[in-house]
């Protein structure tokens, strides 16, 4: 016989990131879910982060396959920092965050940055329970990938482009870059910025620190 | 490969809706484009995953839903498989895309225990 079900297949772990979303809520806690290809400079981002907002309190929840070295890395800014190690996951799920949560004093947090594992596709349809879906891209990866990459592009609330600093260096069209992103999210907030530099790192410290003034 | 993950979430939902003991021959889902489900991939995290659970046998059936996408030029809503595609109507480039991010289960094929059958 057929049975008609009609239920979202990731029911269970949406029915854990909406645990998570009012726990966070409930403490006070701005949180977003940021993504981008391995080496784009997601660590590097957060370090600086967490080294140029001193007056925000920090939580951080850093997400790999293995190791410990994100954690290691951001550690020096920030007391409140869970690593966890998926294994083979290819990208974090609600559970995941519900655990290291656990692991935080989200009353003395302001603001929670998710670092998830390094990869453009696979993190976009998993809900954490995050407040923002924030991309990151590189001027090292290539002009296309925006366009290459649909559900990040049109979930994010806001993208970064990141190492600007080698636009000299490398091929990169910006304006097909900036075109196809407006193409797919015209209203979304693009902070080009380089870590290294500090360029249009501005951009990215004010749009955190409106979020966090409520 | 987030088809796994979305193959193991599959089976626990089935499991979920069919009673202990049954025998599902065909599992149906509907996957919107937002998703990025590749079908041999899909096919592929299902059989991986599947061994041992009461989803063993079946057949795992996806049907792939098109962007819905709006017109900036002259407003027609229209469905196309790909984002970059022109309107239709107007032939004007970039459409805005409208979604979609459905991941379902649609329907199980299943065969029931029977209450008077005494095979295990």
């Amino acid at each position: 016989m057929q049975v008609s079900v009609v239920q979202n297949v990731l029911k269970l772990n949406d029915e854990v990131a909406a645990m998570n979303r009012q726990r966070l809520k409930q403490s006070g806690v701005f949180s977003l879910d940021l993504m981008g290809a391995p080496g784009c400079g997601k660590t590097a981002l957060v370090e600086a982060t967490l080294q140029r907002l001193p007056d925000i309190r920090f939580g951080v929840i850093v997400g790999d396959l293995t190791t410990q070295r994100d954690a290691d890395r951001m550690a020096r800014y920030c007391k409140q920092v869970v690593q966890v190690n998926t294994g083979k996951g290819c990208h974090l799920e609600a559970n995941h965050v519900h655990q290291a949560l656990d692991h935080l004093r989200l009353d003395e947090i302001d603001l929670l940055i998710i670092e998830n594992v390094g990869n453009l596709i696979c993190p976009v349809g998993f809900d954490l329970g995050q407040d923002v879906k924030v991309g990151m891209f590189a001027v090292s990866d290539g002009d296309d990938k925006a366009a290459k990459h649909p559900y990040l592009v049109i979930e994010a609330g806001l993208l970064l482009l990141s190492k600007v600093d080698l636009l000299p260096y490398v091929p990169f069209d910006l304006e097909l870059f900036r075109t196809d992103i407006r193409r797919l999210n015209p209203d979304v907030p693009v902070v080009e910025c380089s870590v290294t530099t500090g360029q249009g790192l501005e951009g990215w410290l004010n749009w955190l620190k409106a979020k966090v003034k409520r | 490969m987030h088809e796994l993950s979305i193959a193991t979430a599959l089976l626990e939902l089935v499991a979920r809706n069919v009673p202990p003991g049954s025998v599902v021959r065909r599992v149906t889902m509907e996957a919107g484009p937002l998703r990025g489900v590749e079908p041999s991939a899909m096919q592929w995290a299902w059989q991986s995953a599947r061994a041992g659970t009461a989803c063993e046998g079946a057949e795992l059936t996806i049907n792939l839903l098109p962007w819905s996408l709006r017109c900036l030029a002259c407003g027609n809503q229209f469905t196309a498989r790909d984002v970059y595609v022109a309107c239709p109507a107007c032939n004007a480039d970039g459409p805005l895309p409208q979604g979609n991010d459905d991941l379902r289960l649609m329907s199980i094929d299943v065969d029931v225990p029977d209450a008077t059958d005494t095979k295990s």
